[in-house]
């Protein structure tokens, strides 16, 4: 009797299933409603819900249980004191002691986050491959034709006397550095070589 | 009754079992004497439904009534506090049939009557009650809490198996099945004598 039988949704199945909370008026009111359409068109649900009522009736009908014994369920329920919890069990002196230690234990505990949250001092050297800080001294920035051969591209900073700071980015720009009193002839002079794509300076005008 | 009706008494009732919680919460053992006399008829029927012997059904009731007394705080108000408690006295009662219970002759089994006696219609309500009982016991304990559950205390399928702690699903299939057992068994007594 154990395997279980799902519902699909078939107005029969579900009204055969749900007719004992329909008896009993236990079904939410959409249940309920296609509970009582389906009684009103299938002869053979609307006599399954009078052998189901007279079931019911008779098995109401059964002798109940034997009445309970009240002075018993008292006399356990006297004896049976609220338990104290772990802590109002302790003595003063324990729960004093407690709470030092606890109070201990959260300063240990509170050191050792701070130890670990501390930023690491400067190293002192680094290696080869270690990432370098981005340089933040450049003023021009500059962007060569695709094209561009590596000499080309040595000779414009050569030019101008300018020193690659960073580069390239993801866009494939450079970032140069030139002395502040030269920036803007270095500017004029990078923009009239047929290489350069781009040359804009990338700070406040001197 | 009326849907609303139930639900209007359904709604005092939780107001009075709402009091006589609180009082309990504060360990006033009239509170709780209150709340033994709403549930113990009904706790104590579902039980005897799931264990035989008369002993171990009070105590299985007295056993779940006594962690009301004693952990009021457990019972956190999100189901029906009947909900709860029947969900204790089962998981109580399926435990002691494990530990003791063991097959005796049931005192409130009607009897059967004589068979030499004239069949009259008392004969025959007796003889129907009877055979009705026996084809209970013949239920799965599960199967018999599920008929106990719809039919004497009229609770819905949900709530039922928050209460079995099983699918909504079992519950209708356990329920279809006892159905059609207990009217198998019945075949001819209920269309002859009632």
């Amino acid at each position: 009797m154990g395997n279980v039988i799902p519902l699909h949704g078939d107005p029969h199945e579900t009204t055969q299933r749900l007719m004992p909370w329909f008896l009993t008026d236990m079904l939410d009111p959409a249940e309920h409603a296609l509970v009582e359409g389906h009684l009103a068109s299938c002869a053979e649900c609307a006599a399954e819900l009078i052998s189901e009522e007279r079931l019911r009736i008779d098995l109401l009908a059964l002798p109940g249980a034997p009445a309970g014994d009240w002075a018993a369920l008292r006399d356990r329920a006297l004896a049976s004191q609220p338990r104290p919890g772990w802590w109002a069990s302790r003595g003063l002196a324990s729960r004093v002691g407690l709470i030092a230690a606890g109070q201990a234990a959260i300063l240990l505990l509170g050191i050792g986050v701070y130890d670990r949250l501390r930023p690491a001092p400067q190293a002192e050297y680094h290696a080869l491959s270690a990432p370098q800080p981005a340089a933040h001294t450049g003023n021009i920035i500059l962007i060569f034709r695709p094209d561009s051969r590596e000499r080309a591209m040595r000779a414009a900073l050569d030019a101008v006397g300018a020193r690659l700071v960073d580069g390239p980015t993801a866009a494939g720009a450079y970032v140069l550095a030139v002395p502040q009193a030269r920036r803007d002839a270095a500017l004029d002079l990078l923009r009239k070589r047929p290489d350069i794509v781009l040359a804009q300076p990338i700070d406040a005008a001197p | 009754m009326s849907g609303d009706r139930r639900r209007q008494i359904e709604a005092e009732r939780r107001s009075g079992e709402a009091d006589l919680l609180a009082r309990v919460r504060l360990r006033d053992l009239a509170a709780f004497e209150g709340l033994y006399r709403l549930y113990h008829p009904r706790l104590s029927r579902f039980v005897t439904s799931l264990v035989r012997r008369h002993p171990l059904v009070e105590e299985v009731v007295n056993d779940t009534m006594m962690v009301l007394w004693d952990k009021p705080e457990s019972y956190g108000g999100q189901a029906k506090l009947s909900t709860w408690l029947y969900a204790i006295a089962y998981r109580k009662a399926i435990r002691a049939r494990l530990r003791q219970d063991e097959p005796v002759e049931d005192g409130h089994r009607p009897e059967l009557g004589d068979d030499d006696a004239p069949p009259d219609r008392d004969f025959g309500r007796r003889r129907a009650a009877a055979i009705l009982q026996s084809a209970i016991e013949e239920l799965s304990p599960d199967h018999r809490a599920v008929v106990h559950l719809t039919y004497f205390q009229e609770i819905g399928y949900r709530e039922i198996a928050d209460i079995l702690g099983c699918p909504v699903d079992t519950v209708k299939t356990r329920m279809f099945h006892a159905r059609r057992h207990l009217k198998r068994k019945l075949s001819g007594e209920l269309a002859d004598w009632i």
